[in-house]
């Protein structure tokens, strides 16, 4: 008998070698493809039955339907918060349209109006809130509640986004499905952004400023914030921490050719919101990996992330600088599993020929499926514009070389 | 330590109100705003620009810098306009068609007022006719085209060849940069310049403009 799935990602987890390398197809956020791209996939497969569910307006990201999974070898499926993004929730569905006319279901929900630009624009009550402009490919938020708070005072008037009943009742449901009803291992998208709900509450360079200029004021932000987090993790947890394998966490603190921040603001920051955190699964879950996302060029920040409580790490931007394979896994491979980095989306993704993809996906398995520590997806989520061809490439390429001799 | 020195070291310091308080003494005390701007502002933009490239200081302490340096230059403004004062150039800035990241834009505007240009910060979402409307209407004689996504820097080609087709891309220095923008891709739609950085890009800017 083989392996299933679920095992042989908890192999991978355990830093051993299974029968082959796992492969995640679209199993998180950061690790799915474009919902346009997928029915372009789909309609290139021709799988014409099934729908397209919208699952991450934000991203506009496509919920992979499990034929599909299976079609890639995927070992992976998500466990989605009740609102993955906009604070929409994904209980229901209706009818909607993609901005190049195909057909997919939204969150009942999720409306939009299209501005005199022709920009997509959503509203949460009279606020508009995220706008995709005309031609664009992603909502972006445009509101931010905290830019005009001066003092404590302002921010605890803000209320914060505790779990409820109902999202604890969904996500019980959901994990047990998922855990029963399927042999995939289950990623748990809990989120808990430390620098990045700063940048959406405050606008990117005023939370910034602020963390230099004002840092009691980031602070007492960041430690009520933190503390919604740890109440809503430990019931989170307790809900669904018997039926997953990893949880994930996420913060970008990359940017193309450095950190986002020093080191030293890490240290001051940011890592104590999320070592509370992490710190928390690995004490009372430790069958649950700690798993983290964050673009960008962050080799200098991985030491600390692991002294965080990092276990598992995504999505390796191979196009950022400093981000090597090889030193990745020489220097943190024994601490680390990588989690993506199969395959450079945004040069050779974007750029390269179809018959190209597959030495760059051999090359990485290579290097980062050694020993065990690694499951195969691409660096991010594939755009709307990258041929069925290169997907089906990718994927296909990594299902041939990842087995382990 | 002179009074430019201080308004230097306090900009590097991201020390805002010291900036204000500094500024406003040397124009009281007969300083000329020129030089207030570029022996003072300038300089300390100039030092925030080479720590940055150096490793030494990153985005969050270059913004709080930056800010300091736009109240200077706030203050300044004014009396420049009335001495006559002529900036080096004008650049128009802008995040392309369908992009709405404004973060690596905004910093190269930073660096290039660093170093006396005068921009035009065209937002976010920029048509091609935006960029055509600044060099036509506004006097700009650069133009950065900036992109953090794959999909939008496509987008680029087209205000080049849009450039081209109204007979005035020999008029402007058009420049592409962003997370994905390598040199070949700036090469392949047509743009005249490509750095790694907003630091090299003022600096390339203003050699060209010697």
């Amino acid at each position: 008998m083989g392996l299933t799935s679920r095992e042989r990602v908890r192999l991978a987890l355990e830093h051993k070698e299974a029968d082959r390398v796992p492969i995640d197809f679209g199993g998180m956020r950061s690790t799915g493809i474009m919902a346009m791209g997928y029915n372009k996939l789909k309609e290139y497969l021709g799988m014409k039955d099934g729908v397209t569910k919208l699952y991450d307006i934000y991203q506009q990201l496509a919920e992979p339907e499990m034929q599909m999974v299976d079609r890639f070898h995927g070992d992976v499926v998500q466990l989605h918060r009740l609102e993955p993004a906009f604070g929409v929730n994904i209980k229901e569905w209706k009818d909607g349209l993609l901005p190049d006319g195909s057909k997919c279901l939204v969150p009942k929900d999720f409306t939009t109006v299209i501005n005199e630009f022709g920009d997509h624009e959503f509203y949460i009550g009279d606020i508009l809130f995220a706008k995709m402009p005309e031609g664009g490919f992603y909502f972006d938020v445009v509101h931010f509640p905290y830019a005009e708070c001066k003092t404590k005072e302002d921010i605890d008037k803000i209320p914060l986004p505790y779990i409820t009943d109902e999202e604890l009742v969904f996500l019980t449901k959901e994990a047990k499905r998922l855990y029963y009803e399927t042999d995939k291992a289950i990623l748990a998208s809990f989120g808990g952004n430390i620098i990045e709900a700063g940048e959406a509450d405050w606008g990117f360079e005023n939370f910034l400023i602020n963390a230099v200029a004002e840092p009691e004021l980031i602070h007492h932000y960041l430690q009520r914030l933190t503390d919604c987090y740890m109440s809503n993790l430990e019931k989170y947890m307790k809900a669904v921490g018997q039926y997953i394998d990893t949880v994930q966490f996420g913060d970008d603190l990359g940017m193309q050719d450095s950190t986002l921040i020093s080191k030293r603001m890490y240290r001051k920051m940011i890592k104590p919101y999320h070592s509370v955190q992490f710190q928390y699964v690995k004490k009372n879950y430790p069958k649950v990996k700690v798993f983290f996302h964050s673009c960008g060029a962050v080799y200098d920040l991985i030491p600390d992330l692991i002294e965080a409580g990092v276990e598992v790490l995504n999505p390796i931007q191979l196009s950022a600088k400093g981000m090597d394979p090889v030193l990745l896994k020489e220097n943190f491979g024994d601490d680390l599993v990588f989690w993506g980095g199969g395959i450079d989306t945004q040069q050779t993704l974007t750029h390269c020929k179809v018959e190209e993809i597959e030495d760059e996906v051999k090359r990485l398995i290579d290097i980062f499926g050694k020993g065990g520590g690694f499951v195969f997806t691409q660096v991010h989520n594939i755009q709307s514009n990258i041929s069925p061809q290169k997907v089906v490439a990718v994927y296909d390429s990594a299902y041939k070389h990842g087995w382990y001799k | 330590m002179t009074l430019l020195e201080q308004i230097s070291e306090a900009l590097v310091d991201g020390n805002m109100k010291k900036v204000i308080l500094l500024v406003e003494q040397g124009l009281e005390e007969g300083v000329s705003a020129l030089d207030l701007l570029n022996n003072g502002l300038i300089l300390g933009m100039d030092e925030i620009g080479k720590l940055w490239n150096e490793g030494e200081i990153f985005i969050p302490e270059v913004l709080v810098s930056a800010r300091a340096m736009n109240a200077g230059s706030k203050i300044l403004e004014k009396v420049l306009v009335s001495d006559g004062f002529e900036p080096i150039s004008k650049v128009a800035i802008g995040t392309v068609k369908g992009d709405l990241h404004d973060i690596g834009k905004n910093l190269v505007g930073m660096m290039l007022k660093g170093k006396g240009f005068d921009v035009i910060d065209l937002g976010v979402d920029v048509k091609a006719d935006q960029y055509i409307d600044a060099v036509k209407n506004q006097g700009a004689e650069y133009i950065v085209c900036s992109s953090l996504l794959t999909t939008t820097m496509m987008y680029m080609k087209d205000i080049v060849k849009e450039f081209e087709s109204q007979g005035l891309r020999n008029d402007v220095v058009i420049a592409c940069g962003g997370a994905p923008v390598t040199q070949e891709f700036a090469t392949e739609v047509g743009a005249d310049v490509y750095t790694d950085d907003a630091v090299t890009l003022a600096q390339t800017f203003l050699q060209m403009s010697q």
